[in-house]
């Protein structure tokens, strides 16, 4: 895209992002799938530990927001307008869902309380830290189908055992018959691939470099 | 044994223990500083398209030739991308600020990429795996009418390395 049609699309202060291109391009059901491969499990697992985890089951519950929620047209619109992380706006989603859902029931069997616990914190953590893995590991995957694609899957293989299997950069290179000076380069090349990855999953409409980098710091303390 | 006969890949993906996302998280909010990095924070950043267009459009090789020429269309005979090359090393002996610093490698790879792109000649002095690894990189971050050149330099450069 231009860099003239980009400075008039809906996007105006924002960075190039994923998300944002889908949207732009009208492409929902891509953004679709995409928030539900990632965030799914996060979800389930914020409901299996909340205080309205008697409603239902978490696996229906989350089905039944998304087929709720993301069927309609404004709802990426309104996350694109609130300027806030795509989990944000998700989980308050699903918390407004899973209320409506309980007040539902409420009316159906009297008694039963509709309200969530306003000290619900540990399933908001535990919600955080399953968006923390999955988006890692989503971005992980992007990376590695990225690079074997292009030719790049030594690379990817360096890279891998360096960071997740802790192999020293000489072991990996003498595995591989390169320098390791070489290996070296090869980790970098999809260092820089994996982080514009996991930056363009997290970031959202009109966020800067610094508030992409305070969101990361709050997904990686979420793993301490 | 081979790289490929281990447990690396998607299947282990899955498998990723909290303690290295972190890691790798901490990976996505460290500055790694370094003249290359500069480049790509300064291509990735707000306004980074039009930053890399003006650079090479306000960079003359003479006869009314611009880098951006140079890089796009491989206007300028041999010299143009020799003279691009200059061009981005005596930017580099001025250079007082990141930004300086950027635009002194921009230059210089772009008149690299246009050597290989469109001459097939490697007119740099840097090792040409590295090279290679840079220009690849870049392909991703330069606007899109520079791709195509990125592009097919990487692939020259493949091709003399000898890389399928």
């Amino acid at each position: 895209m231009a860099e003239a049609e980009r400075k008039t699309d809906a996007f105006p202060e924002t960075r190039r992002t994923w998300m944002g291109e889908c949207l732009t391009n009208g492409e929902l059901a891509a953004a679709r799938r995409h928030v539900m491969e990632v965030y799914e499990h996060p979800l389930r697992v914020y409901c299996a530990g909340c205080s309205l985890r008697w409603v239902g089951e978490p696996a229906d519950l989350v089905a039944g927001f998304f087929a709720d929620r993301l069927s309609r047209p404004a709802f990426f619109e309104r996350w694109r307008e609130s300027q806030r992380p795509l989990r944000y706006w998700l989980i308050v989603g699903f918390k407004h869902y899973l209320l409506e859902q309980a007040r539902r029931l409420k009316r159906e069997r009297r008694g039963v309380s509709a309200e969530l616990d306003a000290d619900d914190a540990t399933p908001d953590l535990a919600f955080e830290r399953e968006c923390a893995l999955t988006l890692v590991r989503r971005a992980l995957s992007e990376t590695e189908s990225r690079c074997r694609e292009q030719g790049f899957g030594d690379h990817f293989e360096v890279f891998l055992r360096y960071h997740i299997h802790g192999e020293s950069l000489e072991s990996v290179a003498k595995r591989l018959g390169v320098e390791p000076r070489r290996a070296g380069v090869m980790k970098r090349t999809v260092v820089q691939r994996f982080q514009r990855t996991m930056r363009d999953l997290v970031a959202w409409s009109g966020a800067n470099d610094a508030e992409v980098d305070a969101e990361i710091r709050g997904l990686r303390e979420t793993l301490e | 044994m081979s790289v490929h006969e281990n447990e690396t890949g998607s299947a282990f993906i899955g498998l990723v223990s909290a303690g290295a996302a972190r890691d790798l998280l901490t990976l996505c909010v460290a500055d790694r500083g370094g003249g290359f990095e500069g480049l790509c924070k300064r291509l990735d950043g707000s306004g980074g398209d039009t930053w890399a267009e003006g650079v090479l459009a306000d960079s003359s090789v003479g006869d009314g030739t611009s880098g951006l020429d140079v890089v796009i269309r491989g206007v300028g005979g041999p010299l143009g991308p020799e003279r691009l090359k200059h061009l981005g090393k005596k930017a580099a002996v001025g250079a007082v600020s990141g930004d300086d610093e950027a635009r002194a490698l921009f230059l210089y790879l772009s008149a690299t990429a246009a050597a290989l792109a469109h001459k097939g000649a490697l007119i740099s002095s840097r090792d040409p795996s590295m090279l290679l690894e840079l220009l690849t990189d870049l392909v991703e971050r330069v606007p899109a009418q520079l791709r195509g050149p990125f592009c097919d330099a990487a692939s020259t450069l493949r091709g003399i390395l000898g890389k399928p």
